[in-house]
């Protein structure tokens, strides 16, 4: 079986998948509207399409802010992060000093930095995008780190023989070989920049999607809270999908 | 593969003492660091307090951080164990027909992609302002890296193995529990790892928005009160904490699926 079929067959969606979603979103309709709840604490999937529609000035309004801040925070992850890496990764040393560091950084939850960021720089964007940087930065180092060195060395053996420069070298081996690892990290590190900028939105925020849900919510205004959920989704789905993409164009010749 | 070395116990010593010594010391550079630089700076103690300062808060404010660190720990655990049972059941049924995976599994998928942290004003809205909604927040974030590496785990046993065991008329039930759930374990403790870092996000995230109790009630109390060494105090314990359960599941993942090199 090969690895395309097998792709096919669970990530994209087929006649069974497309079956579930519109029995769920129906049953769902069916239960927020037969159930005597109010539609403020349950609202059908309709009065969600609907608050996302009327409400669509004052949502773009917002969620252009966070799209921003992802964008930005997440780009800075990719550079500092496979810099940072490439260096760590071709010293001995610095790969002894720093390489657990950054493991063990890793592990810790940085989304407990969110009130002393905010604390040092404000409520505004700084502290969001630097929130959505470090969750983001951690595993792009790591991965580059790994990338780097799993190159096997005979590789290095074969080039040296061919008379590569270092160039070269780096050009036609090194970095091909890197990018595997480093677009493994930046489809992860992409996503976790959306949960930074949302976090430190919800914590202290005074724009952006995360206080409009949390604004939103607090009056119960569930339809509107669901409808800055979906927007969230779909952005999230169109970041990974970009880096997915970008990664078939790239590297064309994995998997 | 690593080329052959002679046996020298010494230098073997030297280097594996250096493994553990180098990052203690990176750590110490960062804590000297950071007392130098707020003492030659000046650094107002609201912004960030040297070092002793908050070993000073952290053990005259030992009883609050404690209880805190208790109850937002022992909340960790319990939606850690919820999302491992629930996330194993799930990827275990799903496994099992072709159909329900084609038509599930997509929407599994997509949840990875969702800011689920997203969901905590609505879960409070929904559940109102306790450990409920704190637990469903986490539940929600870690139990779909458990079903999905799960699942991959279950389905990954490769074919010749399965050939093997059809050929000694092994019914399905012996084939899941005697082949797929072995060759499966390395994904499984590897997802169960991922599920308990992601716990602590969602418990945190949910004490941050839900603050009743634990370090992120503390956390947004004492930031509010510009008390910041207690602040920062809590915030290491957090870190520590999640480092510990990860540590502690490194080294189980270690005993369990011993037979994986390098791991």
């Amino acid at each position: 079986m090969s690895r395309a079929s097998k792709n096919t067959s669970f990530g994209a969606l087929n006649q069974p998948a497309i079956a579930f979603g519109v029995a769920l979103v129906g049953l769902w309709e069916a239960l927020a509207r037969g159930l005597s709840l109010s539609q403020h604490v349950f609202p059908p999937p309709s009065l969600v399409i609907w608050s996302l529609y009327v409400r669509f000035d004052l949502l773009m309004e917002h969620a252009w802010l966070t799209f921003y801040q992802t964008v930005v925070g997440f780009l800075l992850s990719v550079v500092i992060g496979v810099v940072l890496g490439w260096t760590i990764s071709k010293s001995r040393l610095l790969f002894e000093a720093l390489y657990p560091v950054t493991v063990v950084l890793q592990v810790m939850p940085k989304e407990a930095l969110a009130p002393l960021l905010v604390l040092w720089f404000g409520a505004g964007m700084l502290s969001r995008t630097i929130l959505a940087f470090l969750i983001a930065f951690f595993p792009m180092v790591i991965n580059t780190i790994l990338g780097v060195r799993s190159l096997d060395p005979s590789m290095r053996d074969y080039a040296t023989s061919l008379q590569c420069s270092r160039w070269q070298f780096f050009r036609k081996v090194e970095l091909p070989w890197a990018l595997t690892s480093i677009f493994a990290a930046m489809k992860i590190s992409v996503t976790l920049s959306v949960i930074g900028v949302v976090v430190a939105e919800i914590v202290a925020g005074r724009s952006g999607l995360g206080y409009l849900l949390l604004f939103a919510s607090s009056r119960l205004d569930m339809g509107f809270s669901l409808a800055i959920l979906l927007i969230l989704a779909v952005w999230g789905g169109a970041l990974f999908g970009a880096v997915a993409l970008l990664e078939r164009q790239t590297i064309y010749w994995h998997r | 593969m690593r080329p052959r070395v002679p046996w020298r116990p010494c230098a073997d010593v030297w280097r594996r003492s250096g493994a553990v010594l180098m990052p203690v010391a990176v750590f110490l550079l960062i804590g000297a660091a950071w007392s130098f630089l707020t003492n030659a700076f000046e650094v107002s103690p609201l912004l960030l307090p040297g070092p002793v300062a908050v070993l000073h808060t952290m053990i005259e404010e030992r009883q609050v951080l404690v209880e805190a660190a208790v109850s937002t720990m022992s909340e960790i655990l319990l939606a850690t164990v919820i999302a491992i049972v629930a996330g194993f059941a799930t990827a275990v049924v799903i496994g099992t027909s072709r159909l329900v995976r084609r038509a599930v599994f997509p929407y599994i998928l997509a949840t990875q992609v969702l800011p689920k942290v997203a969901l905590a004003p609505i879960l409070i809205a929904w559940f109102g302002i306790g450990m409920e909604s704190r637990l469903v927040l986490a539940f929600l974030i870690s139990y779909f890296p458990m079903v999905i590496n799960t699942l991959a785990g279950l389905l990954g046993t490769s074919e010749g193995v399965l050939r093997y065991a059809h050929s000694l008329a092994a019914s399905e039930w012996q084939i899941l529990i005697k082949v797929r759930l072995p060759a499966a374990t390395p994904s499984i403790v590897g997802g169960i790892k991922i599920t308990a870092g992601v716990a602590v996000i969602g418990i945190v995230v949910g004490e941050f928005v839900a603050s009743d109790r634990g370090l992120g009630k503390v956390i947004i109390d004492s930031s509010a009160s510009l008390d910041t060494s207690l602040t920062v105090a809590a915030t290491l314990i957090i870190g520590v904490l999640g480092l510990l359960l990860l540590g502690a599941l490194e080294v189980v993942e270690k005993r369990i699926v011993y037979w994986q090199p390098g791991r």
